[in-house]
């Protein structure tokens, strides 16, 4: 019955949590580019453009107007405003300062770039920040303090667990019990 | 199956932190499909830990 609710609580979990993955947005494509190239050329992780902390990203998209612009940061499906505006006309440029974010984190990022006007569209674009050290950002003390305090607590947590299991098993005439909900 | 709550929470931190330091370091970038399948790996590694663990030191008590 345990190992029922287990696999069942599990899959409930999955699934819920797959339901909450939102794919890709409905809106159409704007033409952008960064640095002057087109922003498909960056449209995967593996092809990300590899941009150094003191680099200024020149972004600039055709898109229907007049209306505004926003361009997000993202990080597993989570994003943040880095540069918006309002503009006039059918396209827009604005720069963005990698080093205004190179002192929280470096690594992979996605950069989206959506446009509301007279209708909304969004290009997207991979890039990497380089020459930073991962332990040197707050972002990434704290991704390793939270790997090496989880990992030593889930560690601790089934040692004690087993612990008293083994207690129970030494000090029983009867069968240990094996299953059971601890915290 | 030994359940531990605090087995299982500390290993979808870790699952979650080793992610993210992965992202830091520049070799994967946590799409939503990525940090889903870092917590359920957190989640099955919180529960086989003190599963095996038990098992173990249980046969091991049993033996002496």
């Amino acid at each position: 019955v345990g190992r029922v609710r287990v696999v069942t609580g599990a899959g409930l979990l999955l699934v819920a949590l797959l339901l909450l993955a939102d794919p890709a947005g409905a809106q159409g494509a704007c033409s952008a580019t960064v640095n002057g190239v087109d922003a498909i050329t960056y449209s995967s992780p593996g092809d990300a453009l590899e941009v150094s902390e003191d680099e200024v990203l020149a972004i600039a998209a055709d898109a229907p107007g007049p209306g505004a612009y926003d361009v997000k940061l993202e990080f597993a499906g989570i994003g943040w405003s880095v540069a918006s505006d309002e503009y006039d006309g059918d396209s827009w440029a604005d720069d963005v300062e990698v080093g205004d974010y190179a002192d929280k984190g470096t690594g992979i990022y996605k950069a989206v770039a959506t446009s509301t006007g007279t209708s909304s569209c969004s290009a997207t674009a991979f890039f990497k920040i380089t020459g930073v050290s991962p332990l040197s950002t707050l972002a990434g003390k704290a991704a390793a303090g939270a790997a090496v305090v989880g990992t030593a607590g889930s560690v601790l947590a089934a040692v004690r667990v087993a612990g008293k299991a083994a207690q129970a098993a030494a000090g029983a005439s009867s069968s240990a019990p094996t299953t059971g909900v601890e915290s | 199956v030994k359940l531990s709550v605090l087995s299982i929470v500390g290993g979808i931190l870790g699952a979650l932190g080793i992610l993210g330091y992965l992202q830091q370091a520049g070799a994967v970038y946590p799409t939503m499909i990525v940090t889903i399948v870092a917590v359920v790996l957190g989640i099955v590694w919180g529960i086989a830990l003190p599963t095996l663990l038990t098992r173990m030191r249980v046969r091991k008590a049993a033996r002496t």
